[in-house]
């Protein structure tokens, strides 16, 4: 069993939590339903793309701390993102 | 105990005395209290990542305030810990070099700032309440009655409250 693949994961996961939660301090959503859906769609973002901004974007070392903030920082931001999508899709009217 | 947790300790007794019979001020400023206790208790035991876990316990009093928070001026204060969240990212991330470096003295003096915001702010609202509540004829407290009229908005529910559209 590859240990170090578990424990990276589990580092991402930690991290998306923490931006997850942290985003929620800065921006609590206006429902329960919305909280839930939030924080999936963050906690998924710092997993699948927290390692890509690292690595591509921010250039920074491959050391536990950097993986945990990357991921958080990618969860943060994708909160903020995705109450922005859905303020825009709500405030569209469509034709008449 | 050094200079700033004696002046902060007196702060603290100050605005718990001036605000005796609310207990929304007494809750708050004993969280802030008990952050700060902890936050400078793991900073001086040496153990790493200090600002992670000040900014941990503030955010955790931000949650607290949100969730709990009945009226406007409580709102603040989940500002003013708000503030204190960031501070303490923002130095943690300097700390780790993702962005640049902010000083350690204006940490300290932000946090500081931050911290006496709080103090004056909680205590200041807890004493509205006695204030408000004395009798017309102690004409000591006219002035200040003609204070809290000009601030009592402060003192209405909050706006909205948290999850306000939860039953839809």
């Amino acid at each position: 069993m590859d240990w170090t693949g578990l424990l990276v994961g589990m580092i991402k996961a930690l991290g998306s939590g923490l931006g997850a939660f942290l985003a929620l301090v800065f921006q609590p959503p206006p429902t329960t339903r919305d909280l839930f859906i939030r924080s999936a769609f963050s906690f998924a973002s710092g997993m699948i793309f927290g390692d890509p901004l690292r690595e591509q974007y921010l250039k920074w070392p491959e050391r536990w701390e950097y993986w945990l903030a990357s991921a958080a920082l990618v969860a943060l931001v994708s909160w903020a993102v995705y109450g922005a999508a859905i303020r825009i899709i709500g405030a569209y009217k469509g034709p008449k | 105990m050094t200079g700033v947790d004696t002046s902060l300790l007196i702060g603290l007794c100050l605005a718990l005395a001036v605000s005796v019979g609310d207990k929304r001020a007494w809750g708050w400023l004993l969280a802030g209290a008990a952050s700060y206790t902890v936050s400078v208790l793991y900073w001086r035991s040496g153990l790493p990542y200090a600002p992670f876990v000040a900014g941990m316990c503030d955010a955790l009093i931000c949650l607290a305030v949100y969730f709990r928070a009945k009226y406007r001026w409580e709102m603040m204060v989940w500002r003013i810990f708000q503030a204190s969240v960031l501070v303490n990212i923002i130095y943690l991330g300097g700390t780790l070099n993702a962005w640049p470096s902010l000083s350690h003295n204006a940490y300290s003096i932000i946090l500081e700032l931050i911290n006496w915001a709080a103090l004056l702010w909680i205590g200041g609202n807890g004493a509205f309440q006695p204030v408000g509540e004395s009798d017309a004829s102690f004409t000591a407290a006219r002035p200040l009655r003609g204070l809290r009229r000009a601030l009592s908005a402060l003192h209405e529910p909050r706006a909205t409250p948290a999850f306000h559209k939860a039953g839809r």
